[in-house]
């Protein structure tokens, strides 16, 4: 896959001083009879309604998405008299999450290398920031708010934003593109949700099993970036466009193809980094993923065509096996690529019609009791050495156990 | 000829529209609208994915196999593609060559798995002029395919909505499936009576990308209008460029009229849509409202001594950026004759956006403007009339020409000139809905405006160091076709003037549009006819060498002398914005004009300081 990443951009400074203009001219308004045309009425009036909904959708989100900014120190040899200047050396967009806490998301890349970070929130707040962890395999970020920051709008992370997700749906961007948001007014984007899609098996967001792909117009400095459903959901994380323009005579920008981080892989990453070490993966798959029915992706999304997760990343394609009362017992190995490491050969290794019921990886245990529970234990393959998988065959319980590395390069 | 007359009522009818909206109740947001809005898209595309393919030549031999979408259009496996379909790039004497076979492989989507399932396929027609093709899979299935029947292009509108699917390659061989959703933005159209139907090309607002040619177009009911033909790359003659362009379904059906196999896919009748949903209100309302605002939408062709330049910074570099060149959106602002447009098509802007880029002696503000030699408007609803350029405002953006009135009246054959009813303030809201229109069609004339649609994205803040201080921001697609063309909601009333700053950065169609309010147009365009000229502000200081902004020498009498400014201080913050280099001072002064108040704070000794002032102008020199 072709992805140009999104790009720091320059900056433009800010301030906030808004004029509510009057309106001065005005063209006669002549009543017409033409004008009683009831079909235009009742089509004007449900336009309306759904612009009124799209006004109080974008208020609400663009409360919580925020502009990311980093300062460099100058050089001491180019410093002036007085204090160290700071100039902006990076920025990008994030959204204010409320879970465990409040806290920024962003991409890593925003914050690749940054010292001073600082986000600006729409009332105009500069709030400095420090970032607690980041994983560049899913290209996420989260920030620390100080203290004393007072109150501050934030989203939870709901689990029904993509459960539903259809191609088709409509979805909001904001954040900031170009630096067009130093006011720490998010601009915002309209557009469709375009699918699941595989993601890159190196890189940033190759730690994902799938990504979102959508059309509302993200930009350099979109990064990091929410987008929204029409509820005003948490989606997901902007993170890229692939994108032709620089063909077309231009810098990187958009042309039709957005791509995001899906809120699910934001959840599982928070779980990661902010709880006690030893409870957090196997509590992240519980909470992500308890049955198949509310599976991480969407059912209609892991059924895209190329929507490449972690197991057929290894070669595998898997779906939930079921047991005689019909209830969840492991993840039916359908197909293992011939290239695939974890391929039956000499006896040892995976084949169809085996059952993976358990994965053990850095010490830890995952059951396994859906496909979905493969992925989650397997999303995180990037960090991870070595990993055993535990599987039925008939009636025998078997393990393969390998290291992971030997096995993406396949 | 058309008389603008028969046009007038429709112009009234917007701002009757407006009364009507006005008297509405204004039920709070619930959701509910957008939710079956949704809903609505979500039904049009649903049979869709499993019905688009991907079709590709079975041999290439020693070739580059080319790459097309298609649409499964029948249950025994008639997929229509483009006329690429089967094409194969051969090497022949050092030269690349296309070669078509009939030969080809059609990969369908499983609906349950997603994965690809290849059939050989055989194309049974191709028209390359049309560009279309009509493929049969060989061997289906018993159970047959997921399909979406042929429907009818003629019914379609600018304004209406259109999704375009398919599946995008990349340079690296890979391709991932791909759903865009715009509008229909213009047409071209046939000869009245052409056996072809009413369109010979349907131009969308929605982006299409490498290999969704030969893709499906749908309206809002999934019926299939037009198959995608490509993208529209920047050529100096194309007004359509940055959109894409489909090839309508009714030519396509006349292209087919002799296929043996297509007569009986053809004959099946059509179903008829749900007009009553609020998409199709949407729809609708879009429109009317294009429609109705149209007359108001004129081109202008400027003659020039020299083609405005396209240079523009790009980071380190300075590169030729691809525009239009052909006649330039306008609106008709007065009675008098006035037309304003965006300062973008009269001169080379990318100095006011980036003002220490060393720009080349082409892409001087002045010098672009000082090109300009005549102007002729030519209204939406034919008839031109000779104008000249009043003045240009660097600080709006704005270009205004006048033309003789009467003349313009006699061109249009009517007594009243057809301008746009204003937005209220209460307009102004981020998440409205807002049409781009454009007009870059000169003498030729179209019965609606090139029309983009978006929402106000928000309004960037009066101080900022930015020449789009003040003004929206829009998703709806900026063009170089519709850069100085009016942006109205969706009652048909001016919200402002669509204008492009530098779109070798924020690109066109990428997202990022400008939109310069009524109001600050109309302030604009007043101050124009007063003959007024803007200069930038002048401090009055001289800075210290180095990084940090501390002042060596203040001029007596200058506007920095008025504020208490003295030698030594150092600038903390002007207008809020913080200043910790002298290039950010700089910057924030030179996106000021003359008569403008600055605030600037700043550091002496150990205090810090706040002061405000006027800025003035650069003395004559001597």
């Amino acid at each position: 896959m072709k992805t140009e990443r999104t790009r720091r951009t320059p900056r433009w400074p800010i301030a906030l001083l808004l004029l509510v203009g009057l309106v001065v001219t005005a063209a006669p308004a002549l009543a017409d009879e033409a004008a009683a045309d009831d079909d235009i009425q009742r089509a004007l009036a449900q336009a309306r309604a759904v612009e009124r909904d799209l006004v109080g959708v974008l208020d609400e989100v663009t409360r919580a998405s925020v502009t990311v900014v980093h300062h460099a120190r100058l050089p001491a040899r180019l410093r002036g008299q007085g204090r160290s200047p700071l100039f902006v050396n990076g920025a990008g967009s994030g959204v204010l999450v409320s879970y465990r806490g409040t806290h920024v998301v962003t991409n890593a890349h925003v914050v690749a290398g940054a010292s001073n970070v600082e986000i600006i929130t729409r009332d105009g707040r500069h709030i400095p920031v420090t970032v607690r962890a980041k994983d560049e395999s899913r290209d996420l970020a989260v920030l620390t708010l100080p203290d004393d920051v007072g109150t501050i709008p934030s989203v939870t992370l709901e689990q029904r934003a993509t459960t539903n997700l259809r191609e088709g749906a409509w979805v909001v961007a904001t954040g900031n593109p170009f630096m067009l948001a130093h006011d720490g007014h998010g601009a915002a984007t309209l557009g469709v949700f375009s699918g699941a899609r595989a993601a890159p098996r190196k890189g940033m967001g190759s730690g994902s099993n799938y990504l979102l792909q959508h059309d509302a117009e993200i930009n350099p400095g979109n990064s990091g970036g929410p987008l929204w459903n029409r509820r005003g959901d948490l989606l997901g994380i902007n993170g890229a466009i692939v994108t032709r323009s620089m063909r077309l005579g231009g810098g990187p920008s958009y042309t039709g193809t957005s791509i995001s981080v899906p809120v699910t892989q934001v959840r599982s990453f928070l779980d990661r980094v902010l709880a006690p070490p030893a409870k957090a993966p196997v509590k992240a798959a519980k909470v992500e993923t308890p049955t198949p029915k509310r599976a991480e992706a969407p059912k209609r999304i892991a059924r895209q065509p190329v929507a490449r997760t972690s197991a057929s990343r290894l070669g595998l394609r898997v779906r939930t096996s079921v047991d005689a009362q019909n209830r969840p017992d492991g993840a039916l190995v359908i197909r293992v690529a011939r290239t695939s490491s974890l391929r039956a050969s000499r006896g040892r290794g995976l084949q169809s019609g085996d059952r993976i019921t358990r994965v053990t990886r850095g010490g830890k245990q995952y059951p396994v009791r859906s496909s979905q529970d493969l992925e989650s234990a397997l999303s995180d393959l990037a960090t991870t050495q070595g990993v055993s998988i535990q599987y039925v065959r008939g009636r025998r319980n078997l393990t393969w156990s390998g290291s992971l590395d030997a096995v993406r390069r396949q | 000829m058309r008389s603008i007359s028969r046009l007038l009522p429709a112009v009234f009818v917007s701002a009757a529209l407006a009364l009507v909206g006005a008297c509405l109740p204004s039920a709070n947001a619930s959701g509910e609208a957008l939710a079956q809005v949704e809903a609505e898209f979500r039904a049009a595309i649903q049979r869709l994915t499993p019905a688009t393919v991907i079709v590709v030549p079975q041999r290439a031999r020693g070739g580059r196999a080319g790459f097309s979408s298609g649409v499964i259009v029948s249950k025994d496996g008639l997929v229509l593609s483009d006329g690429d379909a089967g094409l194969v790039f051969r090497q022949r004497e050092g030269k690349q060559v296309r070669v078509r076979q009939d030969a080809v492989n059609v990969r369908v989507p499983n609906p349950e798995t997603g994965a690809f399932r290849t059939y050989r396929a055989r194309v049974l027609f191709r028209n390359t002029t049309v560009d279309t093709s009509l493929v049969k899979i060989l061997e289906p299935p018993p159970r047959g395919f997921i399909h979406v029947p042929p429907g009818h292009s003629d019914q379609l509108r600018v304004g209406d909505f259109a999704l375009a699917v398919g599946s995008q390659t990349f340079e690296d061989g890979g391709t991932q499936p791909a759903l865009t959703a715009g509008i229909v933005a213009s047409f071209e159209h046939n000869k009245a009576g052409s056996k072809e139907g009413r369109y010979a090309y349907i131009f969308i607002s929605a982006a299409v990308n490498e290999g969704v040619n030969g893709g499906p177009l749908v309206d809002l009911d999934g019926r299939l209008v037009g198959t995608i033909s490509t993208y529209l790359t920047p050529e100096e003659d194309e007004p359509f460029q940055f959109l894409g362009k489909a090839v309508p379904m009714d030519r396509i059906r006349a292209a087919m009229v002799d296929v043996p196999e297509a007569q009986k896919l053809f004959a099946a009748k059509v179903p008829a849509g749900e007009p009553n949903t609020p998409a199709h209100a949407l729809e609708a309302v879009f429109r009317a409202a294009a429609k109705a605002t149209h007359p108001a939408v004129v081109s202008l062709v400027i003659d020039r001594k020299r083609p405005v330049s396209g240079s523009s910074p790009l980071g380190q570099k300075t590169i030729d950026m691809p525009r239009f060149r052909g006649p330039v959106s306008g609106i008709l602002l007065t009675q008098d004759g006035h037309v304003a447009t965006s300062l973008y098509n009269v001169t080379n802007v990318a100095s006011l956006v980036e003002p220490f880029w060393e720009a080349p002696d082409d892409a001087d503000v002045d010098g672009g403007v000082a090109d300009v030699e005549a102007a002729v408007v030519h209204l939406a609803g034919g008839g031109s009339a000779p104008a000249e350029l009043v003045g240009v405002d660097t600080r709006y953006g704005v270009a205004l020409f006048k033309a003789d009135p009467d003349a313009l009246r006699e061109a249009g054959g009517a007594d009243v000139l057809p301008t746009l009813a204003s937005a209220p303030a209460s307009a102004f809201q981020r998440g409205r809905f807002v049409l781009a229109l454009g007009n870059p069609f000169g003498a030729k004339r179209r019965p609606t405006p090139l029309l983009t649609m978006g929402i106000l994205s928000k309004r960037h803040p009066d101080t900022a160091a930015a020449p789009w201080r003040g003004q929206w921001q829009t998703d709806a697609a900026g063009l170089d076709s519709n850069a100085g063309g009016p942006v109205i909601d969706i009652e048909g009333r001016l919200v402002g003037m669509l204008t492009l700053w530098l779109p070798a950065k924020h690109g066109r169609n990428s997202g990022i549009a400008f939109v310069l309010s009524q109001e600050e147009l109309m302030a604009s365009a007043r101050f124009l006819m007063e003959g007024g000229a803007r200069q930038r502000g002048f401090l009055g200081v001289e800075f210290a060498r180095g990084i940090a902004p501390v002042l060596q020498n203040v001029i007596d009498g200058s506007s920095a002398d008025d504020g208490g400014l003295e030698a030594g201080d150092r600038i903390l913050a002007i207008d809020g914005h913080p200043t910790g280099t002298l290039i950010d001072a700089v910057t924030v002064i030179r996106h000021r004009t003359a008569g403008e108040t600055v605030r600037v704070r700043y550091q002496r000794g150990d205090e810090t300081l706040e002061t405000e002032f006027t800025l003035g102008t650069r003395p004559e020199e001597d």
